[in-house]
This record gives C-alpha cells, sequence and structure tokens, in this order.
C-alpha cells in the first residue's frame, strides 16, 4: 500500500517538472562599453509630440554602485530635418519598470545640463531581468509625453 | 488509537508550517496562508520565524533564470491561532510580521493578515482505513502588506500580495501505520485597487490565483520526517491607468519542503523545516528562494 503511495507521489513530482533553470548570469549586449561619441539621430520618438530622444549610459549601474544615463531630446530642424537640442515643457522623469513583475525600481534624480540635455542618476535595477526605461514628461501624476526603452539587465 | 492521534498530531504540527515557506521569494511573499485545527484540538496558537535567501532574483516569460551578487533576505515572523465554534466549525487568524533586507536598505512591517472559516466536510470518526479525512475553509485576506506594484523601491518594501481576497480551499488527510500523506488545494481572487504614486496610476486588476500541495510523512516515536511539494499559479495583475494599459504577467513556482517534527507532549511541538523553489515546477516571472524555519505549537485538546 505504502509502496503504492509512494510511487504515485514521486510520479505526481516527476510529472510536475524539475524547474529545469536556464541561467544567464551576463548580456553581452549591455557588457559594451558605453559610447564615447554621443550620436544625434531621431529615431526614439515620444508619443505625443514630435520630439525625439538619444541617450547613453555615463556609468552604467552594477550590483554595488548605481548608475547615471545621459539623455538629450531634439526637435527637426525645419529646413534641412536635422536634430535640433529641445527643452522639454517641464523637467522629464526617468521611471524604471520590469513589467514582467509588475514593480518599478527605487526613484532616479533628473537634473537638467543644457539646452535639452539631461542626466539621471540613482539608476538603480534593483534585480536582473528585462526592464523598460520610461522617459517621461509629467504634469502632477498624469503623463503627458513618454518614451520607452526596452533594456536587459 | 492512541497511536493514530499521535500521528495525526505529528503531522497537523507540521503540515501547516509549510505554508510559511510558500510564498514566492520576491517582493510579498504570495498568498497568505490558512490557520486551521486539523486534528481534534479546541484551539491551537504557533509562532513561527522563518528566513528566506532569495537565490534567483528574476525569471522572466521565457524562464530565464538572472542572480545577481545582490541578494535579499527575507525574515518573517508569524503567529496563528485558531478556535473550534461548534463541533464541526472553526476559525483562525494569521498575522506575519516581514522584514526584507538588501544591499541599500531593510524595510519592515504588516504582512497580508489573513481570517479562516473552516468546517469538518469529511470526519474521521471511524477510523476508515481509506477514506480521507477533509476540511474546507474559506479566507479572507486584508492587504495590511504592500504589493509590489504598490511599491515606490520596486518592491523592496512589499511584504505581501496586497489585495483584499476571498479563497475557499480544502485540506485532505490520511494516516497508515506509521505513514500519513496530505493534500492541499485552494483557489482565490484578489479584488480590484486603485493607486496612485510616482509610479503608477490607475487601477491595479489582479485575477485568480491558486495553490496545491501534496505532502508525505513518515512517524518514528516522537518525530515526524516530512517532504512536500507546493505549485502556486497567480493571474498577471493588469494596470489600467489613463495613458495606457500594462498587461502583467502570470507568476508562478512550485516548492520543495523537507521537515522534521518532534512532538514533545499532547500539548507543546516543534518542526524545523527546509524549501526550496529551485528544485521544481517550471518557474515563470517571479524569484525563487531557498528557507529554513522553526516553528514551535501550542494546543488545547477537547
Amino acid at each position: 500500500m505504502f509502496g503504492k503511495i509512494c510511487f504515485l507521489f514521486l510520479t505526481i513530482a516527476v510529472l510536475g517538472g524539475c524547474a529545469e533553470p536556464k541561467y544567464v548570469t551576463s548580456n553581452p549586449v549591455n557588457d559594451r562599453p558605453a559610447p564615447l561619441e554621443f550620436k544625434a539621430d531621431c529615431q526614439i520618438q515620444f508619443s505625443s509630440s514630435k520630439l525625439c530622444l538619444s541617450w547613453y549610459w555615463e556609468k552604467k549601474p552594477v550590483s554595488t554602485e548605481d548608475g547615471q544615463l545621459i539623455f538629450k531630446v531634439f526637435r527637426l530642424n525645419q529646413l534641412d530635418q536635422t536634430a535640433v537640442e529641445q527643452d522639454l515643457a517641464a523637467l522629464p522623469k526617468v521611471v524604471l519598470w520590469m513589467p514582467s513583475m509588475g514593480h518599478g525600481s527605487v526613484p532616479t534624480q533628473v537634473v537638467q545640463l543644457d539646452t535639452g540635455t539631461y542626466r539621471a542618476s540613482n539608476v538603480v535595477f534593483i534585480m536582473p531581468g528585462e526592464w523598460e526605461i520610461k522617459f517621461q514628461v509629467k504634469e502632477g501624476n498624469a503623463v503627458l509625453d513618454e518614451v520607452v526603452v526596452a533594456f536587459t539587465q | 488509537m492512541q497511536f493514530l492521534m499521535k500521528l495525526l498530531s505529528l503531522l497537523l504540527s507540521s503540515l501547516f508550517f509549510y505554508v510559511d515557506v510558500w510564498g514566492a521569494a520576491c517582493c510579498g511573499g504570495g498568498f497568505a496562508a490558512p490557520s486551521i485545527i486539523a486534528g481534534d484540538d479546541k484551539a491551537q496558537l504557533s509562532t513561527a520565524y522563518s528566513l528566506t535567501e532569495v537565490v534567483i532574483e528574476n525569471v522572466d516569460s521565457q524562464g530565464i533564470w538572472r542572480q545577481s551578487d545582490e541578494q535579499q533576505q527575507v525574515r518573517t515572523f508569524r503567529v496563528e491561532g485558531a478556535h473550534i465554534l461548534q463541533d464541526r466549525w472553526q476559525l483562525g487568524l494569521a498575522v506575519p510580521v516581514i522584514e526584507r533586507s538588501s544591499r541599500r536598505e531593510t524595510f519592515s512591517g504588516l504582512g497580508d493578515i489573513s481570517a479562516t472559516l473552516g468546517y469538518e466536510y469529511l470526519p474521521d470518526w471511524t477510523y476508515n482505513p481509506y477514506r480521507p479525512k477533509g476540511i474546507g475553509y474559506l479566507q479572507l485576506t486584508a492587504p495590511t502588506g504592500k504589493s509590489r506594484a504598490d511599491s515606490e523601491v520596486g518592491g523592496l518594501d512589499s511584504r505581501g500580495n496586497g489585495f483584499w481576497a476571498l479563497g475557499v480551499g480544502t485540506l485532505l488527510t490520511k494516516s497508515w501505520s506509521r505513514w500519513d500523506i496530505y493534500s492541499t488545494f485552494d483557489i482565490h481572487h484578489s479584488f480590484e485597487k486603485e493607486i496612485s504614486n510616482s509610479v503608477v496610476q490607475g487601477s491595479l486588476m489582479p485575477g485568480w490565483g491558486g495553490q496545491l500541495g501534496l505532502g508525505l510523512g513518515y512517524n518514528i516515536k516522537d518525530y515526524r520526517v516530512g517532504s512536500a511539494f507546493i505549485w502556486t499559479y497567480e493571474d498577471p495583475v493588469v494596470i489600467k491607468s489613463e495613458q495606457q494599459d500594462l498587461a502583467g504577467a502570470v507568476e508562478r513556482y512550485g516548492t520543495a519542503v523537507a521537515s522534521i517534527s518532534y512532538l514533545a507532549n499532547d500539548e507543546w511541538s516543534g518542526t524545523a523545516t527546509y524549501s526550496d523553489q529551485t528544485l521544481i515546477g517550471g518557474p515563470l516571472n517571479t524569484s525563487l528562494g531557498k528557507s529554513v524555519a522553526i516553528q514551535i505549537q501550542r494546543r488545547w485538546g477537547r
């Protein structure tokens, strides 16, 4: 009787399946050094306005140290469509969000460095995984304009 | 008969300790556990302390496991009690206090409090050799622990599911000679709530969740060694806001448990438990931990 029970128990456990881990310890794409030359392009566009954004790591976050990123906001020159730095309507927010787990991270701090040029510091991904970096223009709690960039830590 | 009662006491004193370590390792700790008298006692009071090391910080939607140097620790102190209302009816209450530490900070506070109304629908008065003893329960969970979507620090200060929730479940137990087995099954529904903080503004819309547990034990004198497997599932938490809807993702994981219990006498017992969430269950969208825990339980006979 108990042999059968043990057999049943083990069968259920086996059918339930082992955890089958697929480990990732680093991301070769993100381990590349930060670009030294800043490329002013308009590939990432804000959702509401026609403004666009470029960004790069000034200091990539690691488990022992917070990160810093620089982002620039552009408009397109009306004559030749080249990118021209442009201030946002308000000091933007940078929000880190992990969609699969449904949570954010610790708040970042943003300062303006020059026309259309900002630094976000205290950039911390509290766990490895797939994140979104949201560059937001807010009025109170309402998001007026936003760019979302996918990032794997 | 006395031997059977002793086995039952050992089984039950260790059984509900497992629930302390069922929760997801990260950001909350899963659904609250029921507090039930499954033996023939009038009342019981338990205290437990568990230490969880979060060893896998993220398992994503593709089942990729990621770990880093920064491992969180979760310490849980839990008090739970239950009392018979009438012959087959009972009421239970569980109150956890949770502390979570990371490299940056330590947060602590009340977890989700749960109340349980139980009914013994399948009594074992005749000690039938095959028919199990069955207890059904209704469980109400209060969102006294912060949910991870509520958190403004990425869930580091989260101490529960953080939603009002209502669940039904059943516990089936059976003992033969020195062996015992049990199974638990519950489904629960968590209810929508409004949220407004610097990260999220809108409605959090959780859904259904459930747990299935299977356990086996062997009794030697005053000791019981046991193992159990528990599978946990939670629907995605959808975030609806004026700007956009965030879909969320299904969370699932399995917990393997090994335990040893000691029955000091008819009133007092203790249990030590080790649990591991990295062994079974094909986890998705969760964190995984390994826990050690101890529990002391006092029972009052009828």
